[in-house]
């Protein structure tokens, strides 16, 4: 009876780190679940349902909803193609474009924010003929809020998107070739299909992304409720001024969050 | 439809150095060669998967691939079936859907796409499993599917690249079976490439022996047989091959030893067939008729059901075919000293 104990005590043990990087692992564990539980903590919980009632709440999470899932709609459908371009095609630039396109993800978002308002504001080199010949002004409107979104959301897409692309065995693509199917037909009906786990998990992760933003939000779109006022906007005025409300507020992010992301990992993210 | 190609393309170890093919209308040919030496390239050329590098590839009377003209026909418009060593099914549809995949691709309406299909899937005997997803089917079963989908398009040209290479050795005479049925009643040409001897001789009428890059030798497995032309050749076949200078009393080979034969009328570079059913094997040197007597030493004994093929360190390496009975009244292992002797009747000498 010892003798397939120990073995089994030797197989639970193999692989398994040093007592000193578990303590250190679980202060991390601990760093993470903190703040929720801080948030749990001071949640006026007797109130909540008045406080996401509120007409501004509402407004909030309604615009929220609408921009966020307005710029996974663009991401979605400028970034399959472009996820495709940058995996598949070879040309000239392509590293200097990929740096491009994934440069938002590492720069800071106020950043984005002034680069944005330079770029399509009302006098930036393309919101000023924009405005001139289309009438279109972008900046603190609810379509600012998109383009602000989208701009910081999308490379989370076209990076997953891409990687995915890359490992599809080309064989089949070959295959689908062969009989017959065209370029267009070979992607539409055999690639795509083969890439649509990534390409779920790519647009839930950019549309997490978009319903977070802040910085370049708030620069480019400015804070106008009802218009250009996002949860995230809405929450960080609210702390000022009414904390229970920032607090209510910020558990509708933090269940929507948890949603996502338990959500994701059963049916696409293999952890 | 006559495929007619000149092929080459480099691809570091798969490469092809300009082969040479043939392959007449409605006939099938079978490309054999060894694990390397570029058969799978030369399938995926005239398919147009991989674009030629030097060369042409005439399918018919249309040229699909010319460097030197510039001119590229994409896969999808050459009317060229291909079945690949794996399936490759596409995983997210079902097996109807796999096999009606070529004709909507090619602009069938969907009800006709699916009527074509289900005809296939039985011809084929997988009817039962068109709506199942394909990784629910058997090795077999998907070869069967993957050769369904093929046929679906009614190919001018059937390639076939190790079809059965996937499949394990038990499934394999079965599909082997059902594949040359389904190639004699195709009317188009086919073109198989397997390293295996037995798959090419019977699923095809043709032969092409490929080697390095290049043909070495062509024609039908009788030709192959009786008159193999390379060492690789005379392996598939399993005879004794050996290369010299024939004279009035028959050859000597590279290494001087003379091998004697009668009947032959080649002089100067020859190739001498020695098939190992008529070698003979002795305890003791033999006396009597034969006039190519050697002794050697067993080097290995590879017994085949009944009979065992028994290979002979002598003057002249050779291999013999005996029967196990004999093997055992002989009493001979590896390493045991043996007398060889052949006939001068049974050497066939024609010219290198």
């Amino acid at each position: 009876m010892t003798a397939p104990a120990r073995t089994q005590r030797r197989e639970v043990g193999r692989g398994r780190p040093p007592g000193l990087a578990i303590a250190v692992a679980m202060v991390a564990v601990a760093f993470f679940a903190a703040p929720l539980v801080g948030l749990a903590l001071r949640a006026p919980w007797s109130s909540i349902g008045d406080e996401l009632t509120a007409p501004a709440t509402v407004e909030a999470l309604r615009l929220s909803l609408v921009t966020s899932v307005a710029a996974t709609v663009l991401s979605v459908s400028l970034g399959v193609p472009l996820a495709w371009a940058l995996a598949r095609w070879t040309f000239p630039g392509r590293r200097l474009a990929r740096a491009v396109v994934t440069l938002p993800m590492v720069l800071p978002p106020v950043v984005g924010g002034v680069a944005l308002f330079l770029a399509f504001g009302r006098r930036g080199f393309i919101g000023e003929p924009l405005d001139r010949w289309l009438g279109v002004s972008l900046p603190f409107s609810t379509a600012g809020v998109v383009v602000a979104q989208t701009f910081v959301s999308m490379p989370f897409f076209v990076v997953t998107v891409e990687a995915a692309l890359r490992s599809v065995d080309r064989r089949y693509e070959d295959a689908a070739a062969t009989l017959g199917a065209r370029r267009l037909t070979v992607f539409r009906r055999v690639s795509l299909p083969l890439v649509l786990p990534s390409i779920v998990a790519g647009a839930v992760l950019s549309w997490a992304r978009a319903l977070g933003e802040f910085g370049a939000t708030i620069t480019f779109a400015g804070n106008f409720p009802g218009r250009t006022q996002t949860m995230p906007l809405a929450i960080f005025l609210a702390f000022e001024r009414d904390p229970e409300a920032a607090i209510a507020l910020s558990l509708v992010l933090v269940a929507v969050s948890i949603t996502v992301l338990v959500s994701l990992r059963d049916r696409w993210l293999h952890t | 439809m006559t495929v007619t190609a000149r092929i080459g393309v480099d691809l570091g170890e798969f490469s092809v150095d300009d082969v040479e093919l043939w392959v007449e209308s409605g006939t099938t040919s079978a490309i054999i060669g060894p694990n390397g030496a570029g058969k799978s390239t030369i399938v995926h050329a005239i398919a147009g998967t991989v674009p030629l590098q030097r060369g042409r590839i005439v399918l018919g009377d249309r040229v699909v691939d010319d460097v030197a003209d510039a001119i590229f026909v994409p896969p999808a418009y050459r009317s060229v079936g291909a079945v690949m060593q794996d399936p490759m099914l596409f995983p997210h549809l079902s097996v109807v859907e796999n096999v009606a995949f070529g004709p909507r691709a090619r602009g069938t309406p969907r009800r006709m796409a699916r009527e074509v299909a289900t005809e296939w899937l039985e011809r084929l005997g997988v009817a039962a499993h068109a709506h199942k997803r394909p990784r629910a089917l058997s090795g077999g079963q998907a070869q069967r599917v993957a050769l369904a989908r093929a046929l679906a398009t009614d190919p001018d040209v059937l390639l076939l690249d190790e079809p059965l290479s996937a499949l394990d050795a038990a499934a394999r005479p079965a599909v082997r079976r059902e594949l040359a049925q389904h190639l004699r009643e195709y009317s188009g040409t086919a073109i198989v490439v397997t390293h295996d001897a037995v798959e090419a001789m019977t699923l095809a009428d043709h032969l092409l022996a490929l080697e390095d890059g290049r043909i070495t030798q062509q024609g039908t497995a009788t030709d192959l047989r009786e008159r193999p032309r390379s060492r690789y050749v005379a392996d598939l076949v399993g005879v004794n091959l050996y290369r010299g200078a024939a004279d009035r009393d028959g050859i000597v080979t590279e290494v001087g030893q003379r091998i004697v034969a009668t009947g032959h009328d080649t002089r100067g570079p020859a190739l001498a067939v020695i098939h190992p059913r008529a070698v003979a094997l002795h305890r003791e040197e033999p006396h009597g008729t034969p006039r190519n007597v050697w002794p050697g030493t067993v080097a290995h004994l590879d017994p085949e059901g009944s009979r065992a093929r028994v290979h002979v360190d002598a003057a002249v390496p050779i291999t013999a075919e005996v029967t196990t009975t004999s093997i055992a009244s002989l009493g001979v292992g590896e390493g045991a000293a043996i007398w060889v002797s052949v006939k001068a009747t049974e050497v066939e000498i024609y010219p290198a």
